[in-house]
């Protein structure tokens, strides 16, 4: 009997593990070169004089506005979270690949949460979807980068995250509330997320935490770079840690277990710097609308011009194609053609051909 | 069941593949774009090559010497050119050793054909027909550069200008014959052009309203996911504006035609196959649906024509175009899948909550079709498919199968069938294969057995044995290196 493979070898060989989790100088280097390399293929300098460059930091700035958008636009027509956290992430992982220098997230977005729509077998059509997202006739524009983002994201289309784990938890919890393990344990300390204040059974108290871990999990996790640095396991507790961390802490402890003591330490310490990044989030470095418009009137001006135009070339591109079905057709049918008339004249010459016996 | 894996952040190498080609990883990232042309031109040149100087033709596309091994290129195809490079073509007899290159188009001039026979002006008054006869090349299919992705974009001019082809480039491909054509694919042969190996192009069509079809993100999705020996492999995806190409490993025959053109050794029925080879194909079956399962992925849509087997007689579970990832919610699976003859009883009764047993249903009655030679329950209704199966298996009751009476295509008006002893109906299987198969054959869903029991079963005994002793071979490394963490720990 082969050997069962267990959840973390499972979680091993996933694509997200392979080709999208990063340390944090492995992540900052990819995006340096993603940018340089956008800024190296821009013919010369805008012509105005002495214009503010497009820094990296402008780069990330609007990344997360239009994360954000992504993630506002997807609640709002109260599509699922896992489906959410996975637009964000084709956007965010698609900027590893490309800089908004060469392809603006603007005509991005709507086809990241398309393609999530897809992958996550909505049946969604496009003009249903267009006329949700309230973008009626935006079809080319959605149509014309899917294969430019699915050739950003390497085709890799599966995102992992923390939702499952976080459910999984809770059932986990409550069984323990109910058998009185969590009688006796510390308040939640200071800046927990946590709305329970000490009252009622253990139960209230689990509850309480895994919806503050959602509200962590669900919007703070994407606008950050947890997803590239940490498993979705970690992010669990992590969200745990933030939104209640001695129960996190408790019941983190019972998981790991006997492990040895420099396995639980290194989990504990990448549990910990996740719980930092999500806590650290900070709903005011999102860019508002007028600071997007003045980092995207300074795109406007570097932006790599030999990739402007999208949906035309997609249209040429689509046109070419029909022609080419077409004129196969015609090629198709003259042969059929050319082979009726020959055996015809070969009849004329030759005679028939003798008739089938039985 | 919740673990945390260890921290993720170690064994980076610090860079970042995103094709499934391990060269891409030192390049900057890239977007695969290539451009499918027509290059009658080339071809009839490059045949004219082989025809006239059939020993050293560099430009020839079928030469032995272009299969060096590269490191771009996936592990060739079984069969690769070097044993499959047609045989030359012997020269003509006039042709003098090394002669010109215009006295060997000379000697071309000379040859006769059943045309200029035919049609000789001295004969007839008659035109000849207007035939041409072309190589039964269909295409060509190059990647364009790689390394910078937007100069590529451009380079194809929104797809009217043909890029150059280069047949040494590391990723063109050659397309060949049509293999088979499926409802959102059409699969054809192709021959990578550097190594020669032969691949399977799978050619998706586009839909111009809705884009990329979601069964091919689907399956490209899968595919990057699943990598087992048991499961055919996704080399490469390559796109342009207007076209999407999957190239996945050679298979020689799917388990159908394998069956189909099958010499039994024993003088056994026609299209079935002798007990070793199923037992080994069994084997292998159980082996990736296991491993699909453990994936969280369900394959759906198994049947013979989805089972590819290669020259070395490997099995290799393909076409995931249906299935899908089984996390949560499992209500909204439609029940509009897997064809008919291998589609479990639960979904042929509707259930939209089915699991990993209909895999395991599927890999029953291709069991039983590979001892006979004919398809198990070849229904041709939904209905006519269910007393298929209840005529074998029995008329479920509320009794037999409690639920059952909630199904939406429960019917009180079916005949009562007794159950069958599957021993009368396949005298040909051994004892312990009829109670593996009897297991897999469950008509209630939760009764059937899952693959990895299935693999433990005895009928596999020496297959088991070996497994484990090379498991225990590699654990032996393995303990020695836990062992002396452990001590260095204490």
């Amino acid at each position: 009997m082969t050997t069962p493979i267990t959840e973390d070898d499972l979680y091993r060989t996933s694509t997200q593990h392979r080709l999208w989790t990063f340390t944090p100088t492995t992540l900052a280097a990819r995006r340096t070169q993603t940018h340089t390399a956008a800024l190296a293929r821009l013919p010369l300098r805008p012509n105005h004089s002495n214009p503010q460059p497009f820094t990296q930091t402008d780069s990330l700035a609007l990344l997360r506005r239009y994360t954000s958008q992504l993630h506002t636009t997807a609640t709002h027509l109260s599509l699922p979270g896992p489906l959410t956290a996975t637009a964000c992430q084709y956007l965010a992982r698609f900027y590893l690949t490309y800089s908004p220098l060469t392809y603006p997230p603007r005509q991005i977005y709507k086809t990241c949460l398309w393609l999530a729509c897809k992958v996550h077998g909505t049946h969604l059509g496009l003009n249903d979807f267009l006329r949700r997202i309230g973008s009626e006739g935006e079809k080319d524009v959605v149509l014309a980068a899917e294969f430019l983002v699915l050739g950003g994201l390497g085709w890799v289309v599966e995102v992992k995250g923390p939702g499952q784990g976080l459910k999984g938890w809770l059932v986990e919890a409550v069984g323990l509330a109910e058998e009185g393990e969590l009688e006796g344990l510390g308040m939640p300390g200071e800046g927990a997320r946590t709305v329970w204040k000490g009252e009622g059974a253990a139960g209230g108290r689990v509850r309480a935490a895994y919806a503050a871990a959602k509200g962590v999990l669900e919007r703070p996790a994407l606008l950050t770079d947890v997803w590239f640095l940490f498993s979705p396991a970690q992010m669990v507790f992590a969200g745990l840690m933030v939104a209640d961390g001695v129960l996190a802490g408790f019941c983190l402890e019972r998981k790991l277990g006997p492990l040895d003591v420099e396995v639980s330490e290194r989990v504990l310490e990448a549990v910990r710097a996740c719980a930092e990044m999500l806590a650290g989030f900070d709903e005011g470095e999102v860019l508002g609308r007028e600071g997007r418009e003045e980092v995207e009137a300074r795109l406007e001006m570097w932006r790599d011009p030999g990739t402007r135009d999208l949906v035309g070339r997609f249209g040429a591109g689509k046109a070419a194609g029909g022609q080419g079905e077409e004129a196969e057709e015609r090629r198709k049918e003259m042969k059929k053609e050319a082979r009726e008339k020959s055996r015809r004249e070969g009849d004329e010459l030759f005679g028939p051909g003798l008739a089938r016996k039985g | 069941m919740l673990r945390v894996p260890g921290p993720v952040v170690d064994d980076l190498d610090g860079v970042c593949l995103i094709s499934n080609q391990r060269h891409a990883a030192r390049l900057p990232p890239t977007l695969y774009n290539a451009t499918l042309c027509l290059a009658p031109s080339s071809i009839p040149r490059a045949l004219f090559a082989a025809f006239k100087t059939a020993s050293s033709t560099p430009t020839n596309p079928r030469s032995p010497t272009t299969a060096a091994a590269s490191p771009s290129t996936p592990r060739p195809a079984p069969g690769s050119s070097a044993a499959r490079a047609p045989a030359p073509i012997p020269q003509p007899p006039s042709s003098a050793p090394g002669p010109s290159a215009s006295s060997q188009l000379d000697v071309a001039d000379q040859l006769t054909t059943a045309r200029a026979t035919l049609w000789n002006r001295r004969y007839t008054r008659r035109e000849p027909p207007d035939i041409h006869l072309h190589p039964t090349h269909v295409g060509t299919l190059s990647v364009a550069d790689r390394t910078d992705s937007n100069i590529s974009v451009r380079s194809l001019g929104g797809g009217r200008k043909i890029a150059t082809m280069d047949k040494r480039h590391p990723s063109s491909f050659q397309q060949l014959e049509k293999l088979g054509e499926g409802t959102y694919a059409t699969v054809f042969k192709g021959r990578n052009g550097q190594t020669g190996a032969f691949v399977a192009l799978k050619e998706i069509h586009l839909d111009s309203e809705e884009g990329t079809p979601s069964t091919a993100i689907r399956e490209i999705s899968l595919m990057k996911e699943l990598k087992h020996e048991n499961i055919v492999s996704l080399y490469d995806v390559i796109h342009t504006e207007n076209k999407l190409m999957l190239v996945f490993e050679y298979m020689d025959k799917d388990l159908k035609k394998y069956m189909d053109s099958y010499q039994s050794p024993t003088g056994g029925p026609r299209g079935a196959l002798d007990a070793p080879t199923i037992k080994s194909f069994m084997w292998q079956l159980l082996r990736g649906i296991a491993f699909c399962h453990e994936n969280r992925v369900l394959h759906r849509d198994l049947k013979p024509q989805n089972l590819l087997i290669n020259t070395q007689g490997q099995l290799k579970l393909a076409d995931f175009g249906l299935a899908r990832a089984f996390g949560i919610p499992v209500n909204t699976f439609s029940n509009e899948v897997v064809t008919l003859w291998y589609r479990a009883p639960d979904v042929l009764l509707g259930s939209r909550t089915y699991n990993t047993s209909i895999d395991i249903w599927s890999a029953g009655c291709i069991m039983a079709e590979m001892f006979t030679g004919r398809p198990l329950f070849p229904g041709t209704t939904n209905e006519d498919q269910l007393l298929k199966i209840f005529r074998l298996m029995g008329t479920p009751s509320e009794r037999s199968w409690p639920g059952i009476a909630s199904f939406p295509e429960y019917k009180t008006t079916w005949p009562v069938y007794a159950t069958q002893e599957l021993r009368n109906i396949l005298p040909q299987v051994d004892g312990l294969g009829l109670q593996l198969l009897g297991q897999m054959l469950q008509l209630r869903p939760e009764m059937r057995c899952s693959a990895q029991q299935a693999l433990a079963h005895p009928w596999f005994q020496e297959y088991n044995a070996r497994a484990q002793q090379q498991q225990a071979q590699s654990m032996g490394g393995m303990g020695a290196g836990l062992a002396g963490q452990m001590g260095g720990f204490r």
